[in-house]
């Protein structure tokens, strides 16, 4: 048990210098956390940790003490000023970190401020500016005799009510800092301050070389959001963002963001659709590492078609991850299977892995960290991520859209090709004119899917409405559903008003140069559109024409009746013209 | 009058590489003739005891069809290949694309395994004759495996194109046809004595190559060979029944006939291969002779046809351009 003998103040000031204990960052032994700190916090620093009440400040701070003890064997004080020891303990207790073999030794040293106060003011009078400076010298003395390298006040809020002046106040941390400051120690105070403030006494902060502010706002459907800010930390670098955490069992969960650069190479190789006319319509394929955006209604085929592309690719030998945010992993099984895809032998074989979660089973970034998680483990070539508008019903649009992008930027760097499916209105819209909405402005690559009514049939189609660094087909092609997956087939030519709102394609009303244009092409195959373009160029001679398929007929290349039909088609096109 | 049909009728003119091919196969054809009458089979190839002149006779029945069929084959490759360089750029041209790399193989592969057929039975050629007879075989496997799978490529193009899609009873035809030539042929193979070592009759044998080649090397293929002519055939039918232009309407009926009479060929030219040497001369000179004319009849037929059909093509290729030379 360490002493509690009150020693006298040197006047003097400190012979170690204070700033040269700072080059070094103590790792405070919380990986997330230490990254958001960029390594750790500076030695010899004094951190206020402020938030209101339910944010957690005291979780982190015993986080912090005991992660130092069993990572690095940093000695720790908690100077608990809010409640009675017991108290203290009793939380800290039902942490999975506490660890009872180290508490109450000279390892973790758990004290309340009552005690010290008591025997700074022998419990007789109100504290008193020597008062304060003994009180200071009472903990730097416990630091000294113990080694310590982390000592938590929580809280110095309650300190500064219990010394009741602010001035006592800010001559209690300027001192604390001063000594703890020559022997390395970092310090963290907890301020009970509801935001924006960060101190009681608005000395705290000016005082403390690095504050850290959490808060907590309510959650639609899931549960409060918490989040952590390292406002100011002298002498080191940081992570400005507010973090999103969460409380657990095993202390504080952070979920950091780091936003990825724009270096990222690009790649000029592709990967197959899965379905080979949307191959040819995309030249060949999605670009690796690229981002496409599978835009279409309920019921489009968007899944679909991006569960195909993802089967494609691992029959032939790469990696897929397949993100849920609408369907079991059964119902996606069952659906491949339905389809001939034995998405369970690939599963076994570890190279295919489904991850399934409502989206208000956590937010936005809990699901990234979720996702890059995953991502790193499994290391795939392809991620679908099915889908946006399931996460869009429960996320704002500036909370999907920051995941969605820092989900992108981190594939980009990892050459991870992402299949993104989203519905055609809202924040996902691709509207009919092409204008990028949203979202759609950092896909890649934009396949368009609709439900079409023709003649009272319901049709399904699909578009490449964009695809960056790459030609591609500008045809809207009809697709049909086999027991095989999605096949492309025909397009529509010869139809407008397909990509409408309403759903209802029509009949090109046709002029009379189409109408002579099909009839070439209907007579004389691919080469009719070239011979009429010819025609039309010259001044269209139907005798001429009609001569050259005598001569066709002449040499058995056409029948006599089909010249004869050409003829009299032709000329009731003219005349009707 | 209009001036257009004033003009003289067009004629399909030939580039300098048409040219050539056709003097290549001609040249080709006469380097064969060479290597036919310099053969001189002893008593034991010779059980029929023909006389030089008798012998030199016979194979000029069939060497004199044989240029016609060349001929034939190599034309049908070429006037498809030139309708395609018509056509603008596009699954429809690619699908025609590889009919014509398909015809090629085929016509290619007709020249290739007489040729080395006739070496081996050189005098000449000795020791040599076993892997002589082994490479023979595989070339007879092969060229129509990669020229049939073309055709059959090209014509799922343009039967996609026009949203046509293979059925199970298209699948149950090309499976019910792999299994008896299959099934045929193996037996055939396996009842052979002399498949593997020579037999007394002939002092030769017929494969050379382990059972198991048998089947991976020779029955295998030949099956693939024939579901992929079955797929062409069903793919241009059904393009020519569902969206094909007037113009195809005279041309493509013939190219499908003369393919499926290619596909008889090689069918009847494995089953003969199969049938081995001893029980081949064993049936008679009569009998003999009637099968070798008939395959050739079969063959020529086929490849005449394919090149009735290529040639309609060429000729609407030709006549267009002429008529937009002759556009004032």
């Amino acid at each position: 048990m360490p002493t509690t003998r009150k020693r006298e103040l040197k006047p003097t000031v400190p012979t170690i210098n204070p700033y040269g204990a700072k080059s070094d960052v103590q790792p405070t032994g919380i990986e997330t956390f230490d990254r958001i700190l960029r390594g750790g916090i500076p030695q010899g620093s004094t951190v206020l940790l402020a938030g209101a009440a339910g944010t957690g400040k005291t979780i982190l701070a015993l986080q912090w003490l005991f992660a130092g003890q069993k990572q690095y064997g940093d000695v720790g004080i908690y100077i608990s000023a809010t409640e009675y020891l017991t108290g203290s303990i009793r939380r800290a207790q039902k942490m999975s970190f506490y660890d009872p073999d180290v508490v109450g030794t000279t390892k973790l040293f758990f004290t309340d401020l009552n005690e010290l106060l008591r025997l700074v003011t022998k419990g007789q009078r109100a504290p008193t500016r020597q008062d304060v400076f003994d009180l200071a010298d009472q903990i730097f003395e416990l630091a000294l005799d113990m080694g310590a390298k982390r000592i938590v006040i929580d809280s110095i809020t309650s300190i500064g009510h219990r010394l009741g002046d602010p001035q006592l106040v800010r001559e209690f941390i300027f001192q604390l800092i001063a000594k703890l400051m020559t022997i390395g120690t970092n310090v963290v105070m907890t301020s009970e301050v509801n935001a924006p403030r960060f101190s009681m006494f608005d000395v705290e902060e000016f005082i403390a070389d690095g504050i850290i502010s959490v808060t907590h706002e309510p959650g639609r459907l899931y549960e409060p959001v918490r989040r952590l800010r390292i406002v100011k930390m002298r002498g080191t670098s940081y992570n400005a963002n507010a973090v999103l955490f969460r409380i657990t069992r095993d202390g504080l969960r952070f979920f950091p963001r780091e936003k990825g650069k724009l270096t990222y190479q690009v790649s000029d190789e592709r990967i197959t659709t899965g379905i080979e006319g949307l191959d040819r319509m995309t030249s060949g394929g999605y670009f690796r590492g690229s981002s496409i955006l599978l835009s279409g209604a309920s019921g489009a085929g968007k899944t679909l078609f991006a569960l195909q592309c993802l089967h494609g690719a691992l029959t032939q030998g790469e990696k897929a991850l397949f993100l849920s945010f609408e369907e079991s992993r059964a119902h996606l099984m069952k659906e491949g299977a339905a389809f001939g895809w034995n998405l369970e032998k690939f599963e076994r074989s570890g190279s295919f892995r489904i991850m399934s979660a409502y989206p208000e089973e956590f937010h936005t970034d809990e699901h990234l960290d979720a996702i890059i998680s995953h991502i790193e483990e499994v290391k795939p070539s392809i991620v679908v991520f099915d889908s946006a508008t399931a996460l869009h019903s429960v996320f704002s649009e500036e909370e999907l859209h920051d995941m969605l992008s820092n989900l992108l930027a981190f594939a980009k760097e990892r050459k991870v090709t992402m299949l993104i499916t989203g519905a055609t209105t809202g924040f996902l819209a691709v509207n009919d004119r092409g204008t990028d909405v949203h979202l759609s402005t950092v896909a890649d690559t934009i396949v368009l899917l609709r439900q079409i009514e023709i003649q009272s049939e319901l049709k399904h189609a699909v578009t490449v409405m964009k695809m960056r660094g790459s030609d591609h087909e500008r045809l809207l092609r009809e697709f049909v559903f086999t027991p095989q997956g999605i096949r492309i087939i025909t397009d529509f030519r010869g139809y407008e008003n397909v990509l409408s709102s309403s759903g209802g394609a029509r009949k090109v009303s046709q002029s009379t140069e189409d109408r002579l244009r099909a009839l070439f092409v209907e007579v004389l195959g691919p080469l009719g559109a070239q011979i009429f373009e010819h025609e039309k160029a010259v001044g269209l001679d139907l005798a001429r024409v009609k001569a050259m398929l005598t001569d066709l007929g002449d040499q058995g290349v056409i029948s006599q009746r089909r010249k004869e039909e050409f003829t009299k088609k032709s000329e009731i096109i003219i005349k009707g013209a | 009058m209009p001036q257009a049909a004033q003009a003289s009728r067009p004629r399909i003119r030939l580039s300098s590489k048409q040219l050539a091919v056709y003097a290549a196969v001609i040249a080709a054809w006469i380097g064969y003739l060479v290597l036919t009458f310099l053969q001189r089979p002893n008593a034991s190839a010779n059980p029929y005891h023909f006389t030089d002149a008798q012998r030199i006779a016979i194979q000029l029945t069939i060497a004199v069809p044989y240029l016609f069929i060349w001929l034939a084959a190599f034309h049908g490759a070429l006037q498809i290949k030139s309708y395609q360089t018509s056509l603008a750029e596009g699954t429809h041209r690619a699908a025609f694309r590889k009919l014509a790399a398909g015809l090629a193989w085929l016509a290619v592969g007709l020249l290739v395994t007489t040729f080395v057929s006739s070496i081996r039975n050189l005098p000449t050629a000795g020791s040599a004759y076993p892997a002589l007879t082994v490479l023979l075989n595989h070339l007879y496997v092969l060229f129509p495996l990669v020229g049939f799978f073309c055709l059959a490529m090209g014509a799922r193009g343009l039967a996609r194109e026009s949203g046509l899609r293979l059925t199970v009873g298209v699948f149950a035809t090309a499976a019910l046809t792999c299994l008896i030539v299959g099934g045929v042929q193996a037996y055939l193979i396996f009842s052979d004595a002399g498949r593997r070592t020579p037999s007394p009759l002939t002092g030769h044998a017929t494969f050379y190559v382990p059972d198991v080649m048998l089947v991976t090397d020779y029955v295998i293929p030949t099956a693939i060979s024939v579901a992929m002519a079955v797929f062409a055939a069903y793919g241009l039918q059904g393009f020519l029944r569902k969206s094909a232009a007037v113009i195809y309407e005279k041309s493509l009926p013939p190219l499908i006939g003369g393919l499926l009479m290619i596909m008889a060929s090689t069918v009847i030219l494995q089953l003969l291969l199969s049938l081995g040497q001893g029980r081949l001369l064993g049936l008679g000179l009569g009998a003999i002779l009637a099968i070798v004319y008939a395959f050739l009849l079969i063959q020529g037929v086929g490849y005449v046809l394919v090149a009735r059909g290529s040639g309609r093509l060429a000729r609407l290729q030709a006549t267009i351009a002429k008529y937009q030379a002759d556009t004032p």
